[in-house]
């Protein structure tokens, strides 16, 4: 649906975005991760065709957002970060002039306002003037204009951002609803969001994709990933930490750490199949020293060690 | 799952346009936009939005362009723009536009040229060659050429002056082609008692020559005479002149309305006493008694036309002027003698523009305001310090020691006017008729040899020549002298010899019946007591033709004036014939003009008679009366385009408001005046009275109490008058200020309350 | 045409909702007309026609011009709706054209409510109707031009007060441009200057047709002037986007 191709913008000297491309299927939600400044929204706008990108192509449903723009825009639906309205206008008449703008018009227009409103849970507010909505009204109003001709396509700028947390489990739920049907991005800084409803995610930094794949497969790229967590209590736990380099299985000892009688670290395998073998081991280790055992297991490896440590690789 | 896809997106080539919003895209798009506007700067295409379409070339240029059947050359000469004052340099392509719309209009035949006229170069050459001189060190005029005749517009600036309008240049423009392409001379009428044209003497009299007026008019025009007694004038006059029209006849005058609501042209100067006319009676030097001509009557008014204009002229009365008296020896000015400098003669017209020194002898002065339709142009006025006097003095002779006595004592007694009279007036616009109820009965035949029965056998005047040359310049000869039998005596103020010409007008044939004994003089009163008198007759002729019988409008009898016992009996046997409601042979009588037409009102005769005073041909006299006839005798079509556009559009109601309560309190202040006035003579008498004694300070000392007082209440009555009009003009103001402001900011209000109300959270 | 419709009418309700446009109406209702009555002393001067009242107007345009057109994109950029707008099916000069002819009726209402001014002279004289068009249509045109020059730099900024003072900045030089005491100034030793300063100023493009002469050259450079600002809004909104 979505088919970027070497997409690159620079903003005089400085570039956002350099030479990115990126295919999203209809029914995948891709989450788009990436820190502050690393191009996600100039993406989503050169994509939403707010802005014009200085090289590369964007084709929308097999139709060329340079080519024909008002033809491409048509097939999403955009949420601009921070999602601005038009202080001045109800709901109804925001989501209306949204609709007619969208081509739609008489009973059709009506429809899909009564829809949009139903969707986004705005039944309390749709005569309401927008200025005096509180910040999870406005958001979901503005996603309310995203979906109301009912797009392909929808690009979400931080859809959740500022909500609290009942409001961010509602639009969630929208997006992995609708994700089903749709060719979804959406951007976040929340890295549970991405694993709560994104079929796949895309990590960015200084306008450069660093990661591509679902949340699963980028969690277990994760360095810590096939690590074994251990806690151990007991008197002797002193030099615990250089005996379990030492065994057999064992690679190396990471965050080893003693607190009174307790003792934490991380022991990495020599390779990912001696999980068990290592496990073993350590076992051994505690039994020999009569000392207890508490915590043993395997690491899955965490999205947000993923993230830092792709996005924090090129910095300092 | 990343799909890494190719390059071709990138590859293909863009077919938006995007380069229109680059900095080249603005950079070109404004350049197109300069030039666009640059090329229109060039045009001078419009739309005109006025309803006179001052702005565009009027139909009347249209019509003289199109009568061009012969090469007009109109040649521009200009300086350079380097040479030219600032502010004419704009001016120059305006004309140029104009110029070349003039040729648009007749390509065949108008031809324009402009030459850049350079200091010392074949176009200077040919600049002077056609007559142009530089003003102010510059060249900006124009000179139209049509075979051998050029007409010059010597300095374009002076003709756009104060605003740069295209209709004063289109005016100057058309004049000269007019002027060019003519091919005969126009008609002139004159309509006169006098004899202008001069008249060799039989039995070897001298010889009179012509008037200077007359032999400059031949030159020009075609002159046409036209009897006082008309009843039609010729189709074909392109003015009629009526010069001290003196004894015309109702019918007469209303030939003169039906020519001027043809779009005739008048002009018209009336006397009240006619200098010329009063020696007209006088026996001539060696002359046979039986020859003595009848007198010619010394006051000529057209009553009936004036009144339908909206003006009187009183032939019996005229203008002494303070400020323009004349200085007959050097310890006496005669007020009744106007020298008009600068101060009475208004420049806003084109025949008084270059007037500077007019001179008027006794003459009359118009008071009024045009009728609706009509439009006037003040050409010349007396100054502020005038009065009205008695025709008595006009006969007095000032080189008497009772006419200088007179004088004196009309100077010591002055009363002035307190506003300037008008001496001289051009209405112009659609002319009513002055006769509603159609053409009036022709008099009775009048017996052959009535004094009013036309001057044509007669001999005129002999003497005026000798006279002129042996008095005082002006110096009247009064018929008193001559007829102390029929006329009163000079200092009498009940005599009005002025009202003479109504008497002939009206159906008095005792008065034409019996010329020797019943001088007009004799016969004022006639008309006014006409009606009560002939009860029989009467009756008739109101029913048939009213408009007969009245009085003249002008002259109101004078209430003093005890009725001559001669008078009741006169007309009494008048036999006033039905006049045909409409005669088969004559074409429908004009209700009002169709066309413009333009009359020329002068309060004075005797300016023209250069015979009378030499000095007329010396000052402005004679040029103020060419320019009247120039002017008149001027194109139609441009008199179309000197008028049009100028019309004010004042404020109507508002005038009507201030003059309808200035009418509501004006019997009041009149009331009033008049006992400030009666006051004013007492206290004058008294304070010159010589025996003054304290009571009768006293006295004097109240009723200047009481003039104050009265003054104040006048002032009082005046502010009361004009708060009516001040408060309306208050009402509108904050209307138009406040009304819609309110209006929108109740509709504001409703506005934002309903959506306050619809919109709010709930 | 749809889209310009729609947006038309969301502007044109967004003005008609806010106190904004009654204000400003109301200011130049009585503006006009004070200044002309009491200023000009309209009734005194005895003339049925509009040619006073008129005189004020490029000096209220000046002001009032850029009053209505400062928040039509500054307050978009300032929103940030502009995103919203341009990200819709939509072309840049669809909303351009459909904002400006927003203000426009905006500027035809503040003209409608001096219609007072026409029916007095109508009820104290007998004006030239054609006459009294002509000064309004000039006057709507000039109106008009200073709206578009506003809009420019309102896509230029996010704040209405900074589009304002540049606004009437450039307004005051275009209306001065041709008035007389400049004109007279400069012609002695610049006259093409003055020339220039006649053609560009509204002032006497104004003063032109408030005696009923509209030239074409003042219709083609009231509309260039209009068009060419609409077109910079373009150019000025896509560049900063770019």
């Amino acid at each position: 649906m979505i088919e970027i191709t070497s997409l690159s913008k620079h903003f005089g000297p400085k570039v956002a975005v350099d030479n990115l491309s990126l295919t999203v299927q209809k029914g995948q939600v891709l989450g788009f991760l990436g820190p502050n400044g690393a191009g996600k929204s100039t993406t989503m706008r050169m994509i939403t065709g707010y802005l014009p990108p200085t090289a590369g192509a964007i084709t929308i449903g097999g139709v060329d957002m340079l080519d024909d723009p008002n033809q491409a825009k048509a097939k999403i639906g955009y949420l601009p970060e921070s999602a601005p309205l038009y202080a001045d206008m109800t709901v109804e008449g925001f989501l209306a002039f949204a609709a007619a703008l969208r081509g739609l018009n008489g009973p059709a227009k009506k429809a899909a306002v009564d829809k949009a409103i139903s969707t986004c849970f705005l039944e309390k507010v749709r005569t309401q003037s927008i200025d005096t909505l509180s910040k999870g009204y406005r958001h979901r109003t503005c996603l309310a204009q995203a979906i109301i001709h009912d797009p392909e396509v929808l690009i979400l700028d931080e859809p959740t951002d500022g909500l609290d947390p009942n409001q961010k489990d509602v639009v969630r739920n929208l997006i992995k609803e609708m994700g089903k049907t749709k060719a979804i991005i959406f951007s976040t800084h929340i890295l549970e969001e991405v694993e709560a409803c994104c079929t796949r995610a895309v990590i960015i930094d200084q306008g450069r994709v660093v990661a591509d794949g679902t949340p699963d497969e980028l969690k277990r790229r994760a360095l810590r990933a096939g690590s074994v967590h251990v806690k151990i209590s007991g008197q002797g736990s002193h030099g615990l930490a250089a005996d379990l380099g030492k065994l057999g299985h064992a690679a190396r000892v990471e965050n080893p750490a003693t607190s009174g009688d307790t003792f934490t670290a991380t022991v990495f395998p020599k390779s990912k199949t001696a999980i068990s073998a290592l496990s073993t081991e350590i076992y051994e280790l505690c039994r020999q020293r009569s000392l207890v055992l508490q915590e043993l297991h395997e690491e899955p490896g965490r999205l947000d060690d993923m993230f830092r440590e792709l996005t924090s690789q090129n910095k300092v | 799952m990343s799909t890494p896809t190719s390059p071709s997106g990138s590859a293909q080539p863009r077919k938006h346009s995007g380069w229109l919003l680059t900095g080249a895209g603005v950079a070109i798009v404004a350049a197109i936009f300069i030039a666009l506007n640059w090329f229109f700067s060039l045009s001078s295409a419009n739309l005109d939005f006025t309803e006179n379409k001052v702005h565009t070339l009027s139909e009347g240029t249209t019509n003289i362009l199109k009568r061009v059947d012969a090469d007009v050359t109109i040649q521009l000469f200009v300086s350079p723009d380097d040479d030219l004052m600032p502010q004419f340099r704009p001016i120059v392509n305006q004309v140029e536009g104009w110029l070349q719309r003039y040729h648009e209009l007749q390509p065949e035949h108008i031809k324009v040229q402009k030459f850049v006229v350079e200091p010392a170069s074949d176009e200077e050459q040919a600049a002077q060659t056609v007559g142009l001189q530089p003003q102010r060190n510059q060249y900006f005029g124009i000179a139209i050429t049509c075979l051998d005749k050029t007409s010059l517009i010597p300095f374009v600036p002076a003709l756009m002056a104060p605003a740069v309008d295209q209709d004063r240049i289109e005016f100057g423009l058309s004049a000269g082609i007019t002027e060019v392409t003519a091919q005969k001379k126009k008609v002139v009428g004159l309509m006169t008692p006098l004899q202008l044209s001069g008249n060799a003497m039989p039995f070897g009299g001298r010889g009179q020559p012509a008037w200077a007026i007359y032999e400059a008019l031949k030159s020009q025009y075609e002159v046409k005479m036209v009897d006082v007694k008309v009843n039609k004038i010729e189709d074909g006059l392109d003015v009629l002149l009526l010069i001290h029209p003196a004894g015309i006849t109702d019918e007469a005058q209303w030939a003169v309305d039906q020519y001027l609501l043809k779009g005739g042209r008048v002009i018209a100067f009336l006397d009240p006493y006619s200098i010329v006319a009063s020696q007209s009676g006088q026996p001539q030097q060696g002359m046979p008694p039986g020859m003595s001509p009848g007198a010619i009557p010394t006051g000529s008014n057209l009553p009936k036309l004036l009144s339908a204009w909206g003006y009187t002229f009183e032939s019996d009365k005229i203008v002494a002027d303070l400020n323009y008296a004349t200085p007959m020896t050097p310890d006496f000015r005669s007020p009744i003698l106007l020298t008009l400098g600068t101060d009475g003669i208004r420049k806003n017209s084109e025949v008084t523009k270059e007037i500077s020194d007019l001179w008027f002898i006794f003459s009359g002065a118009y008071t009024g305001s045009p009728a609706t339709g009509l439009k006037e142009t003040i050409l010349l006025t007396t100054s502020v310090k005038n009065q009205l006097v008695d025709t008595s003095y006009a006969s007095a002779n000032p080189n008497s020691q009772q006419g200088q006595g007179q004088m004196q004592n009309l100077i010591r007694t002055f009363k002035p006017e307190g506003k300037e009279r008008l001496l001289a007036l051009e209405l112009t616009g659609k002319f009513k008729t002055a006769f509603p109820e159609g053409k009036p009965a022709p008099p009775p035949p009048a017996p052959p040899g009535g004094p009013a029965g036309g001057m044509g056998g007669l001999p005129p005047g002999m003497n005026f020549g000798p006279q002129g040359e042996e008095g005082a310049p002006g110096t009247p000869a009064p018929a008193a002298d001559v007829k102390p039998a029929e006329a009163a005596p000079a200092p009498s103020p009940e005599v009005k010899p002025a009202a003479a010409p109504a008497a002939a007008a009206t159906p008095a044939p005792a008065a034409e019946a019996k010329p020797a004994e019943a001088p007009p003089a004799a016969a004022v009163p006639a008309p006014a007591e006409t009606k009560p008198a002939e009860a029989p007759a009467a009756p008739v002729a109101a029913e048939t033709k009213p408009v007969e019988v009245t009085t003249p409008p002008v002259a109101v009898p004078d209430p003093l004036l005890p009725p001559p016992a001669a008078a009741p009996g006169t007309p009494a046997s008048a036999p006033i014939p039905a006049a045909p409601a409409g005669d088969p042979n004559q074409p429908p009588a004009l209700k009002e003009s169709a066309k413009d037409g333009l009359v020329y009102l002068v309060a004075d005769s005797d300016l023209l008679a250069d015979m009378l005073t030499p000095q007329i041909l010396q000052n402005s006299n004679l040029p103020f009366a060419l320019n009247l006839v120039d002017q008149a005798a001027g194109d139609k079509d441009l008199m179309s385009i000197r008028s049009r556009g100028s019309s004010r559009r004042p404020f109507d109601t508002l005038n009507n408001i201030r003059s309808v309560a200035n009418e509501k309190i004006k019997g009041d202040i009149e009331a009033m005046n008049a006992e400030v006035e009666k006051i004013n003579t007492s206290i004058s008498a008294q304070k010159t009275s010589k025996d003054r004694n304290q009571a009768l300070f006293s006295g004097l000392k109240e009723m200047e109490a009481k003039q104050r007082e009265i003054s104040k209440r006048i002032y009082e009555k005046q502010k009361e008058a004009n708060k009516e009009v001040k408060s309306k003009e208050n009402f509108i103001q904050w209307m138009n200020i406040l009304l819609m402001p309110l209006l929108i900011a109740g509709i504001g209000l409703v506005v934002w309350i309903l959506r306050k109300v619809k919109t709010s959270a709930r | 045409m749809r889209h310009i419709g729609i947006i038309f009418k969301r502007e044109l309700a967004s003005y008609f909702n806010n106190p904004l446009a009654y204000v400003l109406i109301i200011i130049f209702s009585i503006l006009s007309m004070g200044l002309t009555f009491v200023i000009g002393k309209f009734l005194d001067l005895n003339d049925a026609s509009l040619t006073s009242f008129f005189w004020f107007h490029p000096w209220i345009y000046m002001i009032f011009g850029p009053a209505i057109g400062m928040r039509l994109w500054a307050e978009e950029n300032r929103m940030g709706t502009t995103e919203l707008l341009l990200t819709m099916p939509i072309s840049a000069w669809q909303a351009i054209v459909g904002k400006f002819l927003a203000a426009c009726v905006v500027l035809a209402a503040a003209l409608v409510s001096t219609l007072p001014i026409v029916y007095t002279v109508y009820h104290l004289g007998n004006p030239d109707g054609a006459m009294i068009f002509s000064g309004y249509l000039g006057s709507f045109l000039i109106g008009a031009a200073t709206i578009a020059i506003t809009c420019a730099i309102s896509a230029l900024t996010r704040s209405q007060i900074s589009c304002l003072l540049i606004s009437v900045v450039i307004c005051f030089i275009l209306v001065l441009a041709g008035f007389p005491s400049v004109t007279d100034f400069l012609r002695p030793t610049m006259p093409w200057l003055a020339d220039l300063g006649n053609s560009v100023s509204f002032w006497w493009h104004q003063s032109e047709m408030a005696r009923g002469l509209v030239r074409l050259q003042s219709l083609v450079y009231l509309i260039t002037v209009s068009v060419f600002s609409l077109y910079l809004t373009s150019v000025i909104i896509r560049s900063k986007r770019a």
